[in-house]
This record gives structure tokens, C-alpha cells and sequence, in this order.
């Protein structure tokens, strides 16, 4: 480089011969625009435009937002003050979606994996060109091998619409949703074949005498309007019950704490039902008129004493007397709570089979305190891929003749295993929408395997997890902030308050920058390379929210008029059933040979010098999806694992030593964590919080923070039932590090 | 007008959303907090087994030992009464307590960054943006401010409304009908200790003895921070030398530290 | 010296377009401390500039492509900087696809992420906002100086703080022979994050071409004694 020139001397010397290069030709304004460094704080309610009509999906219950935007950034998302679901508050998670937003992370263009799948070496190409390569893939892949050799890994409301072209219209039976078989499915199928209904999480707690918990970390778990409800219950003074292994947020605010032995709830719930069958203190009537099989099922579970329960739960005989006389005394307003992330043991139907089962002894269906489902607005219609014929052919399930109490979809270790060994099929094409199945399915290494042998692998999400490590096609999908997808819609969250009904449609708040393409848009232009672009329902997302909104005779315009929601006057829920059914005794179950009563099943004990690993949420993160985020990783950036303060003197642990965890197969963390000492959780176990420890370098926030649990379960649990998991049989123990 | 808040901690189920929507509310970074939530236990104390929560921000005490120990040379200030228009003028540093609202407000022009006030708070309620340095300063000293800005447009403080728990109870302690009268007359406590009694108008409350004797234990400061005025001050003078000072309080500093140091030697064991 | 002859590089459109005000006329500072640049010094300028943000934008056709690095070779050779200007020779004789490859590598250093010390995010608000977020409040700054000089952003879905963008608009002041603003956006704005992006592009990358780029947006913006 040649000293002692400056750009000065080199303009004025060199004869660089130019074409000039087309510039606008500009007129500068009047004022020179110095920009100083502002000193005050802005604030976000001042010299800002408010923009209605969000829907958060920062988790999935979906609160109501409007955006404080300046200049076409956003500053601050709050609640919106239209909703009578959260109102104008947020969690953690939702006021920390303006980082998710700005996420340099963040995928931004659609991009084509030329290195090794695993080891993705990323080239940026044009959408053209990506969606040709889906679009020519996919097809060769139904031609060579049929629909069914196609998998679905979708999550969030992104991948209904994929979802539901793969699955309908080009006819794969393929599907795994994570929310079904790794989280809700299990109780959704139980309370049907006993409620005939889905319960969702539709307990009247704001209006509940009791409220009873089943590992459901409320506070540590938090859906807004679900923790209104929760905290009104106990403000009206309802009695709290708990059954966790942890002091959680929950049993913190507790009248009764239950630390209960994992995998022994089945049991206490069936001596709860046994001492109120046999002292008669249950709502008699009420079973008599609506309860189906009720002898069979009082005298397959007399062997359930109060001591027989004691014993296998390791609690004392009197509190579980108590927990049911406390239940007794206050039904049918007692709200006996279905949990919502059930897949614990691999034998959870039989729990949830157990809590409906409960739920219709106390006559607590329909009534204030109650299983109440509200009565929301009607007319949203759907719209969606027509059906094909042959549509839904190859399904592992029916062929296996297995879980026949299935929620929607194929039971994932079928397809996993198809896929890896060829039989009765090969499985060659993997669409993944928005799904880590690197952190929502155990058994990594199975996953790998699985995606290592496909022909073709598309990935579309928001953010660079670890799944989209093992890409061909990597696709920017929209975020929640940036599109129109979903249609939120319920009452107002006290049942017993003014009855209101509302409709959101989720509308963007602002342009979604980059080559990010909405879910819609992105499936429309597959399925036309695809063959099947005369069957496309709606053209773009906007239409297909109209469609929607049609039937209620609205539009996005009049909604964003009204503030975003829309409002209307609304139905008390109470006594509204018109079809109360309790199958204490499931003929159905029973002609699939599967226990027709609630059963005990126990689980496994730990090996010796091992202990449970038990997982959950905190507050500040929504499991590996919200993880990169900068702000909520600043308040919870690692995930320590709680050991009792017992277990922890015996080991030489102290609060605060950096452990791997060893897991009964010799399978270690990759990465450590902290060790959190504490009476608050028993000797068999220990806890994490779910979602860290991510793998993919491409999430700089995030990565190699803290212990990734889902590696850790490599002991395989399903659920016969349903064919959905179990994921807390697996045993750690802890290796101090350093 | 005396603004106080309460944290009600039976309703706090510590989601965290208080800090985040503060630091979104007033384009706070990451790395520092207006205000924090601190996860207590589970532990056991006399009361039997607690898990609760420490929602912490500046408490706008009474006598704050953050206001006295600011170094910068004083000016007259006008205050005035945003309900009534009443109006008082003030000898202020860069610190002060409103007399009309009771809280403690940063004035961000004149601050140094000098750090004696963050020093001071037994808190640890105030923190030195250091990314705001210049030739004039090391940083800017920042807090929680109650929101005064948004009450002023008829806003609720952003923390307050993000609470899903309605958990946080912002209002007039000197109006006897105020829902955060009543909590005081239930029991609120500001966290204070024998040695750290300075007048919070931050307190809690929380019907669970076992709670509230896990968040005092670990939560209310023990002692007093030790400040050295002349010494915070004359550091500041001695970094900022290196750069360029044109005009700013600092040359009056010299003439307020005489002028202090001839009227309350005592100041600097604090 | 040798005559280097920049082929057009024409933008299928403006992306820094023009506000249209035909009230108000451009004019060279008189203030300006670089008062002294001749118009065609300041063609120069506009040249260069506009050849370094086209160098710092995602590749997108090979006859721009192969235009581009013609000019950085030749623009390297008229400096004198002799070795840069034959690494990318070697490279353009080695390599069988420039564009494929050229993508892969603003691919890997700019687009997508990787662990932090090789993460290079071409945007200033990552560098001078704590936060490191995209769009910070150095983005809204930078963008309301673009406005106040008489620019906006047309039709563009990258922060306003985009590296390419910062260089299209001192091309732009260039071309308006506005040099009080090129300095002032010099210095409060380009150098203090360009600086710790080329050091950490440094160490990201071997490839001649974007070396050679970064050495050449530093040579044709530092401070000059």
C-alpha cells in the first residue's frame, strides 16, 4: 500500500475516466438537520402513531396488542386497551416481542444449504429460486413414493395453513404437531372419551371454590388472562390446592402443597375418588342423571385406600382425606384444573382420564367454579384446502392397528421410525413449519437420523433454531408482528362478570422488512409448482382473514375501526351444556383393550445415585422460541437446576457451582449450568427450565447458555393411548465442573 | 402530593413484565434497570416455606441519600404544581425531590455521571448510563422516575399497567381515600432496616408472614453505602480533565466543594 | 496513472431517491472543508462511493459482479496497493462461479449469524446501540440525516443504517457537493461503527474481494490530517 497517500491526493491525481452513475438529482432542504445526542429518555406514548390489531404469539395464548411506532419502528407493544381477555397488560414475553422483532438473528432471506446438512454452509438466493427447488422436490417425492412420503413438523398459526395443503390437499397423513403429542393431546383425548368435550384450560377459577393443580405451575406458567382468573379465584378467597414435587409459584400461594412422589398422581386421584364414593360425598344426582359406567368404575377402584395411596405417594394419608373432604365440602364449584402440558410419563391418559373423572363426580361440569366452556361468537367460518381423494392413505397408525385414542395427526415415533428404517414405507420429504424438533421431540439422535436420511428438507421459521441446521430450503416466515393469520376470539375472563364476546383478527403492525413472506403466500406458490395450484383457497392472507370474518359479518377495516377488536354482548356459559355425559367406565377404551377405568400405572424409579429430571417454563421465555431474545435472556440467561438442599450437602454441591448433567444412558449435557440449592423440590428430582442450552451458533444471544434437558431424554415413553410421549422418565446426576 | 407505590405480593406471581415494559417504555439498556424483580427461594424461614418475589425501584424516599451527595454546582430552580400551578423555586444540583410530588427526579443536562449518587442509595436503585459520555461527562446518572412524564398525559406508570396481577398500587400517600392509602393502613412496609431508615414511599405488603419474612430478610438493605462526596467529585474533575471541558458546572465546582466544605465537614464519613 | 474506467453501474432504481422539492437548489457549501475539491474530484468521489456500496450489497447479477471487481482491481492498482489488487486477480482466475461464490461469502459474513466474533452484522445501530438490536436508535437517527439532507429511503426493506445505504447516500452528498454533511456524517456517524465492523470483518474473512472492499470504504472515509 503506498504511504502518505490520502484519498485528497488521489482524486486530485488520478484520471479515472467514469460513466457517471444515475443519482437522482436532489434539492437539499433549507435546514442543515443536526442530529444531537437527545440526553431525556423519549418515552413511548409521545411523538408516536398507535397501530392496532396485534395478536401475540410470543406464546399461544395470544393476548390482544396495539404497537407505539415511530417512523415505522416499533418502540413499545401494550396491551390493548379494547380487550376484555388481558387488557392493557403484557407478560414478560409479550413487552419483549420488540426484540424479537429486531433480532439481527433473525432469518431475513430464503437461503439454500450447499454444505452438509448439520453443518449448513448458507447461500442467500432468490425466492424464485427457492420455491422452485420446494416446489420440484416436494413433487418428485409424491410422484416417486405418494403423499404419505411426505412429513409435517408444524407449530404456531404460521403452519396451519401449510399444514393443512400437505395434509388435505396433497393428502399426507404425516403430521406431527408438538402441541398434540408432545404437550396437550393427551388430556384433549382423555376428557373427550370420558366429557365428550376438550377441555382446554376452560376452569372457572375467578369463580371457584377450590381450585385444584396438578403440576400446573401457574406463575412460573403465565397466560394472562388465565393468571387473571387464577389470582381473582384467590383474592374471592377459593382454597388452593397443589400437587407438584417442586415448591413452584403455584404452591408458593397454596392453602395445601402436595409434594407429591412424580408419577404417583393417578394413584392419589384415584383414592380421592375411592373416599368420596365410598362415604358418599359426592354429588349423587348429579352422577346419577349423567354418569355412564359409575358401579364398574366404584368397584375397580376400591383397592385405592387412603393408605394404599399414602404409601405409594409419599404423602400422609390425612392430607389426601383432607384435599377430598375439602373437595366434597365445596362442590360442584370446585375448579379441578386439566393441566395443559400433560406428556409427563408415558402413562398420563390414565392421569387425565382420572381429573374428568373427578371433574364429573363433583358435578363440577357447567356450573360457576366449574369445566365451564365459554360461550364465545359465532359465525367465524373457516376456509381451507379442499380434501383430496385418497387423502389421508398410508396411515401408519390404522396399518400398526395402535394408539387408537389418537389426537389429530400420526403419533410421531411412528413416522420417526418409518422413516429411518424404510418400512412399510420410505418418508422422503420433511416440511418443518415453526417446529425446534430438536427440543420438542426426545430422542435427538433419532431426529438426526431421520432428517439425515430424507430426500428433501424445508424449514421455514422466524428465527435460526437448531432444527434449521439440517435444511436444504430455509425459509423467512413472518413474524406474528408482521402478518395476518389468526382470528383470536372468546369472552370476557371472569364468567361471572358482564357477559362480552370478542373478535381479533391478527393484523400486522408493521412491514415485515427484508424477503419475509407470509405462510400463505409462501404455500400458495409451492402448491402451484406443486401441481395443485388450482385448488388454492384464498390468495393471500388478507383474503382469507375476509373469508373468516364474513360469516360474522365484518371486516378487517370496520375491526381496525373499532380499536382493533371487535366487541359484541355475549351469553352467561352456566348451565348451557345441553349433552352432560361422564364415561366413569369407557366402553370404547375398553373394546380397544385399553384400561376402561382409570388406572394406575407406575413409572420407574430412579437408579440408585440418580434423580428425575423434571423440566418447566419460567416466566421469561417461551421454551427455545423465545430464547434468542436479548431482553428476556438478560433476566433469566440460564437455566440453573434446583437440588434439594439435603441432596446437595450430601453431593458437595453449593448454590451457584457450574454441573453437567449425566443422564442413565451415560449421555451428557453438552453444555453446564448452575446449580440452584433449595429445600423447595424433593430429593428424587431435580428441575429445569425447558428451552436452553441451544446448539445452533446461529443464535448468538443464545447459544451453548445453560443445559439443554430435551437431550438429556433419550429413554423413549409412549403414551398407549394416545401415542403421544412421556418425557420426565429420564434420571440425571450431577457433575461438578471446574 | 406524595407518590408512593406499592407491591402487593400476594397478586405477584414475578412474570418479570414490570422491568421489561420499563425498559421498553423508556429505551433503557439492556445491561442496566430501572427496575428489577429479584426471585426469592424457595427457602425456608420461621414461617415455614416461601417463594415470592422482590419487585424493586427507586422508593422516592423521604431523605434520600442520593439528592445531598450530588456535586454539581447549584442553580435555581422553578417547580411548579402540575394540579394547582402553585410554583416554588429551589437551590438544585443535578438531583432533587419535588416539592410538590414528593419524588426524585434527575435533571440529565447537568449530570456528570459521576456516580456518588448511585453510590449512595442503599437500593442500588440509580446506575451511570456510561454510553451517554462525552467530552462532558462520564455518563448520565438514570432511575426510575415514576413515570411523572406519562402521569402528566393522565397515564398510568408503565410498569403499573403492564401488572397483570394488578399487583403494583401507584398513588397519592397523602390522600386518605387512595386505594394506596389503604394498604398502608393494612400494613405496607418499606424495606428498612435499623441502620437503612430513610423513608421509602416504595412498600409492600403480603398476608403470608413466611413471604414477608423472606422478602425483608434478604431484601432490605442492612447498612448504609459509604459515600465520599469530595472525593466522587474530584475523581470526576480529575477524568474529565482529560478531555476537553469548555463551560459546565464543574467550574463551579471548585467554588461549591469550598463553599461545602466550610459549612458541613461531616459529609464525607457518610 | 493509469485511466480507470468504472463501468455504469446502473441501479435499476434509486435507492436512495431524491425528495422532491423543486423549490430549494443544491449548492456546494461555501463552508465547506473541502472546498477546494474541483468537479471532477468530486465525480470521483460520487464514483467511488458508489462503487463501494455496490461492493457491500448482496451480489445479485454477474455482469455487475464481474464489472465490479474489473473496477477494485484497477481502483486498487491506480492506489498502488499492489498485492491486495493481485489477491483478487488470483482469485477471479481461480474461481469458476464469482457470483456463487461471491454470495456465499456475504451470505456467511452478513447476512446470516454466527458466534459472536464472527458475526458481522452490516448495520450501525448493532455496533453503537448496546442493545445490538436492529433498527436502534442509531437507525433513526441515521435516517432523520438522511432526511434533513434532502433523502429518503425509496421502496427499501433493510434498515436505513444498511452500510450500502450509508454509502449511497455519501455518494449522494458527494454528487451534491455537500461536503460539510459528508463530513459531519463521517465522523458522528460512519467512523464510530465502521471502525469496529472492518476489524471484525478482518478477522471473519480471507476473501480477497471483501478485504480489498473494506480497505478501500476506510481509505475513502477516515479522517484525513
Amino acid at each position: 500500500m503506498a504511504m502518505n497517500l490520502t484519498r485528497r491526493n488521489f482524486l486530485k491525481t488520478a484520471s479515472i475516466a467514469a460513466a457517471s452513475v444515475p443519482l437522482s438529482r436532489v434539492a437539499a432542504k433549507a435546514e442543515s438537520g443536526v442530529v444531537k445526542k437527545p440526553l431525556a429518555a423519549p418515552g413511548s406514548f409521545k411523538n408516536t402513531k398507535t397501530v392496532v390489531g396485534g395478536v401475540c404469539e410470543m406464546c399461544f395464548w395470544r393476548c390482544q396488542l396495539v404497537g407505539k411506532v415511530r417512523d415505522g419502528r416499533l418502540l413499545k407493544l401494550e396491551g390493548n386497551p379494547k380487550s376484555i381477555d388481558n387488557g392493557v397488560s403484557l407478560c414478560a414475553r409479550g413487552n419483549g416481542g420488540v426484540a424479537m422483532l429486531y433480532d439481527p438473528d433473525r432469518l431475513k432471506y430464503p437461503l439454500k444449504n450447499v454444505g452438509k446438512r448439520g453443518e449448513p454452509k448458507w447461500e442467500r438466493i432468490s425466492w424464485t429460486e427457492a420455491l422452485d427447488i420446494c416446489g420440484s422436490k416436494l413433487k418428485a417425492i409424491v410422484d416417486q413414493h405418494g403423499a404419505k412420503s411426505i412429513a409435517v413438523f408444524p407449530h404456531g398459526s404460521s403452519a396451519k395453513y401449510p399444514m393443512d395443503f400437505f395434509e388435505r390437499t396433497v393428502g399426507t397423513p404425516n403430521v406431527s404437531e408438538a402441541s398434540f403429542f408432545q404437550c396437550r393431546g393427551v388430556r384433549d383425548m382423555a376428557y373427550i372419551t370420558t366429557l365428550e368435550i376438550a377441555p382446554d384450560e376452560n376452569v372457572d377459577m375467578a369463580n371457584a371454590k377450590v381450585i385444584f393443580l396438578t403440576g400446573s405451575h401457574l406463575g412460573e406458567n403465565v397466560h394472562v388472562s388465565h393468571l387473571k382468573g387464577y389470582l381473582k379465584g384467590l383474592e374471592r378467597g377459593a382454597k388452593l390446592v397443589v400437587l407438584d414435587p417442586r415448591f413452584s409459584a403455584a404452591a408458593s400461594k397454596a392453602d395445601i402443597w402436595v409434594p407429591i412422589k412424580p408419577g404417583t398422581d393417578t394413584a392419589m386421584l384415584l383414592a380421592i375418588m375411592n373416599y368420596l364414593v365410598e362415604n358418599k360425598k359426592y354429588a349423587v344426582d348429579f352422577v346419577e342423571e349423567y354418569g355412564e359406567g359409575f358401579e364398574q368404575f366404584a368397584a375397580g377402584i376400591k383397592e385405592w385406600t387412603l393408605e394404599r395411596a399414602a404409601a405409594e405417594c409419599e404423602v400422609p394419608a390425612a392430607q389426601i382425606k383432607q384435599i377430598a373432604d375439602l373437595l366434597a365440602a365445596n362442590m360442584p364449584n370446585v375448579a379441578i384444573h386439566p393441566g395443559r402440558h400433560v406428556t409427563w410419563y408415558g402413562n398420563d391418559f390414565q392421569r387425565e382420564r382420572a381429573l374428568a373423572c373427578l371433574t364429573g363426580l363433583l358435578g363440577a361440569i357447567d356450573v360457576k367454579g366449574g369445566l365451564v366452556k365459554p360461550i364465545g361468537p359465532k359465525g367465524l367460518k373457516g376456509t381451507n384446502w379442499p380434501q383430496s381423494e385418497g387423502h389421508g392413505e398410508g396411515n401408519l397408525r390404522e396399518m400398526e392397528d395402535v394408539h387408537h385414542f389418537h389426537p389429530p395427526g400420526t403419533p410421531t415415533e411412528l413416522i420417526r421410525d418409518a422413516a429411518i428404517s424404510g418400512q412399510p414405507y420410505p418418508i422422503k420429504g420433511c416440511v418443518i413449519w415453526g417446529q425446534n424438533m430438536i427440543q420438542t421431540l426426545p430422542g435427538q439422535e433419532k431426529t438426526i437420523k431421520m432428517l439425515e436420511q430424507m430426500d428433501f428438507v424445508l424449514c421455514a421459521d422466524v428465527m435460526p433454531t437448531d432444527v434449521t441446521m439440517y435444511a436444504d430450503i430455509l425459509l423467512p416466515d413472518c413474524s406474528y408482528l408482521e402478518k395476518y393469520d389468526y382470528i383470536k376470539s372468546g369472552t370476557q375472563w371472569d364468567l361471572s362478570a358482564e357477559h362480552q364476546q370478542y373478535i381479533a383478527p391478527r393484523m400486522a403492525l408493521v412491514e415485515p422488512g427484508f424477503e419475509r413472506k407470509d405462510c400463505v403466500w409462501i404455500t400458495n406458490e409451492i402448491a402451484k409448482r406443486m401441481g395443485y395450484g388450482d385448488k388454492i383457497p384464498v390468495a393471500s392472507q388478507e383474503e382469507m382473514m375476509a373469508k373468516v370474518l364474513e360469516g360474522a359479518g365484518l371486516t378487517l377495516d370496520k375491526i381496525r375501526e373499532e380499536g382493533g377488536i371487535h366487541i359484541q354482548p355475549g351469553e352467561a356459559p352456566y348451565g348451557k351444556n345441553d349433552y352432560l355425559i361422564v364415561h366413569f367406565f369407557s366402553e370404547d377404551l375398553g373394546e380397544y383393550e385399553y384400561p376402561a377405568i382409570p388406572t394406575y400405572i407406575p413409572v420407574e424409579p430412579p437408579p440408585a445415585g440418580y434423580m428425575r429430571m423434571l423440566y418447566g417454563r419460567t416466566p421469561l421465555h417461551t421454551f427455545n422460541r423465545s430464547i434468542n431474545n436479548p431482553w428476556l435472556i438478560h433476566e433469566a440467561p440460564i437455566n440453573p437446576v434446583w437440588v434439594n438442599d439435603k441432596v446437595a450437602a450430601r453431593l458437595g454441591l453449593k448454590n451457584g457451582d457450574t454441573v453437567r448433567l449425566v443422564n442413565q444412558d451415560g449421555v451428557e449435557s453438552r453444555t453446564t449450568t448452575v446449580v440452584k440449592v433449595t429445600p423447595g423440590i424433593r430429593e428424587d428430582s431435580v428441575y429445569l427450565y425447558h428451552g436452553y442450552g441451544t446448539r445452533n451458533k446461529e443464535m448468538t444471544f443464545s447459544v451453548d447458555k445453560g443445559v439443554d434437558d430435551s437431550s438429556l431424554i433419550t429413554k423413549i415413553a409412549i403414551d398407549p393411548e394416545t401415542g403421544a410421549h412421556g418425557l420426565r422418565n429420564n434420571f440425571v446426576k450431577l457433575v461438578k465442573v471446574g | 402530593m406524595r407518590y408512593g407505590m406499592v407491591i402487593d405480593i400476594d397478586r405477584c406471581v414475578g412474570c418479570h413484565a414490570c422491568v421489561i415494559s420499563c425498559k421498553a417504555e423508556w429505551e433503557v439498556p439492556t445491561k442496566y434497570d430501572r427496575n428489577w424483580v429479584h426471585r426469592l427461594g424457595p427457602a425456608q424461614t420461621s414461617q415455614g416455606l416461601a417463594y415470592t418475589y422482590y419487585p424493586g425501584l427507586c422508593n422516592h424516599c423521604e431523605t434520600p441519600t442520593c439528592v445531598p451527595v450530588c456535586p454539581v454546582e447549584k442553580v435555581r430552580m422553578t417547580m411548579q404544581d402540575a394540579k394547582t400551578g402553585e410554583t416554588k423555586t429551589m437551590e438544585v444540583a443535578a438531583t432533587w425531590k419535588d416539592p410538590f410530588n414528593g419524588t426524585v427526579q434527575i435533571d440529565y443536562e447537568r449530570c456528570i455521571g459521576c456516580g456518588a449518587c448511585a453510590t449512595a442509595c442503599p437500593y442500588h436503585a440509580r446506575y451511570i448510563n456510561t454510553e451517554l459520555a462525552d467530552e462532558t461527562c462520564l455518563g448520565k446518572a438514570d432511575k426510575c422516575t415514576y413515570c411523572m412524564p406519562r402521569v402528566a398525559e393522565g397515564l398510568e406508570p408503565a410498569c403499573v399497567q403492564t401488572c397483570l396481577a394488578r399487583a403494583r398500587i401507584f398513588g397519592d400517600l397523602d390522600d386518605p381515600a387512595s386505594e394506596i392509602s389503604q394498604y398502608v393502613k393494612k400494613g405496607a412496609v418499606g424495606l428498612t432496616s435499623p441502620a437503612v431508615q430513610i423513608g421509602p414511599n416504595g412498600m409492600y405488603y403480603g398476608s403470608k408472614k413466611a413471604d414477608m419474612e423472606l422478602l425483608m430478610t434478604t431484601s432490605a438493605p442492612k447498612e448504609m453505602p459509604k459515600v465520599v462526596t469530595r472525593r466522587a467529585a474530584l475523581e470526576a474533575m480529575r477524568l474529565t480533565a482529560k478531555q476537553q471541558i469548555k463551560e459546565v458546572g464543574l467550574l463551579g465546582l471548585a467554588g461549591a466543594l469550598v463553599a461545602k466544605s466550610l459549612s458541613s465537614e461531616g459529609e464525607d464519613s457518610k | 496513472m493509469l485511466p480507470v474506467s468504472l463501468v455504469s453501474l446502473s441501479c435499476p432504481r434509486s435507492y436512495i431517491a431524491a425528495v422532491q422539492n423543486p423549490m430549494l437548489q443544491a449548492s456546494p457549501s461555501t463552508e465547506s472543508c473541502q472546498s477546494h475539491q474541483t468537479p471532477e474530484e468530486a465525480s470521483r468521489l460520487v464514483d467511488m462511493y458508489t462503487l463501494l456500496s455496490q461492493l457491500m450489497r448482496y451480489p445479485e447479477e454477474s455482469a455487475i459482479v464481474t464489472a465490479m471487481v474489473e473496477a477494485q482491481i484497477e481502483l486498487a492498482g491506480a492506489l498502488d496497493w499492489q498485492r491486495e489488487a493481485e489477491d483478487v486477480r488470483q482469485w477471479r482466475q481461480q474461481c469458476p462461479d464469482l457470483l456463487h461464490d461471491l454470495r456465499l461469502e456475504y451470505t456467511r459474513l452478513f447476512i446470516t449469524a454466527a458466534r459472536r466474533n464472527t458475526t458481522v452484522p452490516p448495520y450501525a445501530s448493532v455496533y453503537l446501540d448496546s442493545d445490538a438490536l436492529l433498527q436502534g436508535r442509531t437507525t433513526e437517527r441515521i435516517h432523520d440525516f438522511y432526511r434533513s439532507c434532502g433523502y429518503e429511503l425509496a421502496a427499501e426493506s433493510e434498515p436505513a443504517d444498511h452500510i450500502w445505504l450509508q454509502l449511497n447516500f455519501l455518494a449522494a452528498l458527494a454528487r451534491d457537493a455537500n461536503f460539510e454533511a459528508e463530513e459531519q456524517f463521517l465522523r458522528t456517524f460512519f467512523r464510530p461503527w465502521f471502525v469496529i465492523f472492518k476489524e471484525k470483518c478482518f478477522q471473519a474473512t480471507a476473501h480477497p474481494v471483501y478485504r480489498l472492499t473494506l480497505i478501500l470504504i476506510d481509505f475513502f472515509t477516515k479522517e484525513e490530517q
